[in-house]
């Protein structure tokens, strides 16, 4: 069984489609970098996915569960939102435990793992609140607070932005040690050096439309890129990408 | 840009912002329309006495008791705007830097205070205006004087722009002290209550307010609105006067405004910490939530834990159940104090006050007062039963002890007859578990950016919501309410009246709770992030 399956899936905002006929397949234990332009609708493909938007028409499986059920997706799945889903008021320390016991994870667990991902994250403002925190470590508490019950997919929109140097270089070893211990790792973002790097396939998403799908290396190679940038410069900058992918050998 | 362009253009920016706000949303819009025409058609005297009436008085020889009545009138309106003025300056503007930093960013400080003034003021007036400028036709119509709505139209409408302006400065300044002494949320909170509290004082005082500020120069206001009414003896150079005075008024509150918004808006601001006493990093296990997941699922004992904390953290998301105790008191005043009914009206008013003021919190908007964390909470797979039983016993929890407890011990202290104090005690039983329910189950049509902003990033539940949820409270409470005041008007206690009114709330209660709970929990069940 795939981690995440869908057929046809389709969101449509009164006659604009967000997202158009998606049919996408990723593994367990696979990382699928998910590329596009802005307003191309990764971040609606993610809602779609995670259960927080009901899709138009077709359907989507994410860890076997169908994504309109919410309530039973919720605990195969976590998620890092462009902007961190984090309560201001709280320290990261009540946040991260207040949404384990939400999710219902044996207490015992949540004093073995919160600790020991926070320590790894260097988050060491994990008593202050998180309203004095700044971007990067709103970031590191939001992807805690998304693998911490080790879930079977997780999604991650931008979780790079705001992070310095070392917490990213942390995120890549973390999603690598997740998809090595069979998670899918869905990451959707722009900076494309991190895709080129972890990802296993790439989905290029342009104006809600699953254009182009394969591994970085074949991308490449078939759009004449050196680099994965100039892959998809060369795509998301030609007047008609549709046609341009149509052409690939 | 330069001289009063930018101001001009961050004015004008923010108001068309307001406007598009406004007219996109439905309710916005109705109640946009409702206020003012609510208060003009009371001020007028479309409904009841009111300016009409004045005018009628006018015209069949009592000139100079009408002229009393607007002056007295005038001047504890003065009142009235200038603290509804501070208590919003306090709130809005003076925390409007994260609203304006693109303007900050490009123009000068100045520029962008002066603007926002102007935009607070702009909406207040178009706000509230109306019902006075309503009040000055009305007047002119029944005093067959056509020209005295002249004075009466252009002074109150220059009464609105000094109380707006002159206000804003006092705001900045309360939150400059605010900040400055590092005052808990609490005592913030606190101190807004208390300017609350000195607004119902007034207006219950407005009699007595006018006749004091009648001896100051603040009464050529009177002079002002009453220049162009024949032959009521106001003095055109008292009106003059009272122009130029606050004119220059005006003038220094926007140069003292401009100072104090660069004070607030670039000092550093206190923010939380959580203080663990002695350097200790504070255990996971939180003892309350503890003793709560022995008695419901560890899930809604850890929302229910988390719900209490945020609100007690951010005490303003509590704003509306302020209002709620205040309309108790403003009830108790009414019916009993100044009113016919004996003190028996006192237990039912607790109960219905207390009641709308525990459902008047963060169950109005359930998706809203989650703000970013609300996507976080959805994909945790946490069940929206679970969610709508975890915000209800947040309210229910503390509500009904209290609530419950408060009614009965004035029951006991008022009227210890055993029918009675039972009757009010069910009473108030069935509106306390109504009402986080019956606000849940409202809340979850408001999606989560619908909710007002409360300064800086604090957001409460929108206004429309507070008003039918309310009123759906009020619908519901009135069969024992009235069963009980029939009770405190005569003295005789009618058991078949007491039980057949108060059962038939409960009833109703009842049976809109059980309708509640299952429609929050369908529309959650139903929300789609659009």
């Amino acid at each position: 069984m795939a981690a995440i399956e869908t057929d046809g899936l389709t969101k449509r905002y009164g006659s604009v489609a967000a997202v158009e006929g998606l049919d996408l397949t990723v593994e367990r234990g696979a990382v699928y970098g998910f590329l596009g332009p802005n307003g191309a609708g990764k971040t609606t493909t993610m809602r779609l996915l995670t259960g927080l938007t009901r899709p138009t028409e077709g359907a989507a499986t994410v860890a076997g569960v169908d994504v309109r059920d919410r309530d039973d997706l919720g605990a195969h799945i976590g998620y890092v939102p462009d902007t961190p889903p984090l309560y201001e008021k709280l320290t990261a320390r009540e946040q991260l435990s207040a949404i384990a016991d939400v999710r219902g994870l044996d207490p015992d667990l949540v004093r073995e793992r919160v600790p020991a991902l926070l320590e790894r994250f260097e988050l060491d403002a994990a008593d202050d609140r998180i309203e004095t925190y700044s971007k990067g470590m709103k970031q590191k508490t939001s992807v805690v607070q998304a693998i911490v019950h080790e879930p079977d997919v997780v999604f991650l929109d931008e979780p790079t932005s705001g992070l310095d140097p070392n917490a990213a270089r942390t995120l890549k070893a973390v999603l690598t040690e997740l998809r090595d211990a069979g998670t899918a790792v869905f990451l959707s973002t722009h900076v494309l050096p991190v895709v080129d790097e972890l990802a296993d396939t790439i989905g290029l998403l342009y104006d809600g439309e699953l254009l182009a799908e394969d591994d970085p290396e074949r991308l490449k190679a078939d759009l004449d890129g050196e680099t994965l940038e100039d892959a998809f410069v060369e795509l998301t900058t030609d007047s008609d990408p549709a046609t341009r992918l149509r052409e690939r050998p | 840009m330069s001289g009063g362009r930018p101001a001009v253009v961050v004015t004008r920016t923010a108001l068309r912002q307001t406007y598009r706000k406004v007219r996109e949303s439905t309710r916005m819009t109705a109640l946009f329309l409702a206020i003012p025409t609510f208060f003009a058609v009371q001020l007028s005297g479309a409904v009841g006495p009111g300016a009409y009436d004045v005018g009628r008085q006018f015209a069949g020889g009592g000139g100079e008791a009408a002229a009393e009545r607007i002056r007295t009138a005038a001047l504890s309106g003065l009142v009235l705007l200038s603290l509804m003025g501070v208590l919003g300056a306090a709130g809005g503007n003076s925390e409007f830097k994260d609203r304006y930093v693109a303007f900050l960013t490009a123009t000068s400080t100045r520029a962008v205070a002066v603007g926002s003034v102007a935009r607070q003021t702009a909406v207040w007036t178009a706000l509230f205006w109306p019902a006075a400028f309503a009040a000055a036709v009305a007047f002119a119509i029944g005093a067959e004087k056509p020209l005295a709505a002249v004075s009466l139209v252009g002074g109150s409408l220059w009464l609105f722009v000094v109380a707006g302006v002159v206000t804003a400065p006092l705001g900045f300044a309360a939150r400059l002290v605010l900040d400055g002494y590092d005052l808990s949320k609490n005592a913030r909170f606190g101190l807004g209550v208390c300017m609350l509290g000195a607004f119902y004082l007034v207006l219950f005082t407005r009699e007595y307010v006018g006749e004091v500020l009648s001896a100051t120069p603040l009464s050529w206001a009177g002079d002002l609105l009453l220049v162009t009414v024949p032959g009521v003896g106001a003095d055109p150079a008292l009106a003059a006067g009272f122009l130029a005075g606050t004119l220059g008024l005006v003038g220094l509150s926007l140069v003292v405004t401009v100072y104090l918004a660069e004070a607030v808006w670039y000092g550093d601001r206190a923010r939380g910490r959580e203080e663990t006493g002695d350097g200790s990093i504070p255990e996971l296990d939180d003892p309350v939530r503890e003793v709560l997941a022995s008695v419901v699922p560890r899930p809604t004992a850890a929302l229910v834990v988390l719900t209490w904390r945020r609100a007690k953290r951010t005490p303003k998301m509590l704003w509306y159940v302020y209002p709620a105790v205040f309309v108790g008191l403003v009830m108790g005043e009414q019916l009993v104090y100044s009113g016919p009914f004996s003190t028996a009206m006192y237990p039912p008013v607790v109960a219905l006050s207390g009641s709308l003021a525990a459902g008047s919190g963060f169950t109005l908007n359930p998706l809203g007062t989650e703000g970013d964390a609300l996507p976080g909470l959805l994909t945790s797979g946490v069940s929206s039963e679970t969610v709508v039983r975890s915000k209800a016993l947040a309210v229910v929890l503390p509500g009904l002890p209290l609530v419950v407890g408060a009614t009965l011990g004035v029951a006991l202290g008022v009227s210890p007859l055993p029918l009675f104090v039972a009757a009010v005690g069910g009473f108030a039983l069935a509106l306390v578990t109504l009402a986080p329910l019956l606000s849940l189950a409202l809340g979850v049509h408001y999606p989560p950016d619908s909710e007002g902003l409360l300064g800086g990033s604090v957001e409460i539940p929108n206004k429309s919501a507070s008003v039918i949820y309310t009123l759906g409270m009020v619908a519901v409470a009135t069969p024992g309410f009235g069963s009980v005041g029939v009770f405190a008007l005569s003295g005789r206690l009618d058991p078949a009246t007491l039980v057949v009114g108060v059962g038939v709330t409960a009833l109703v209660a009842t049976a809109v709770s059980l309708w509640a709970y299952r429609h929050a929990v369908a529309e959650l069940d139903a929300y789609s992030v659009e």
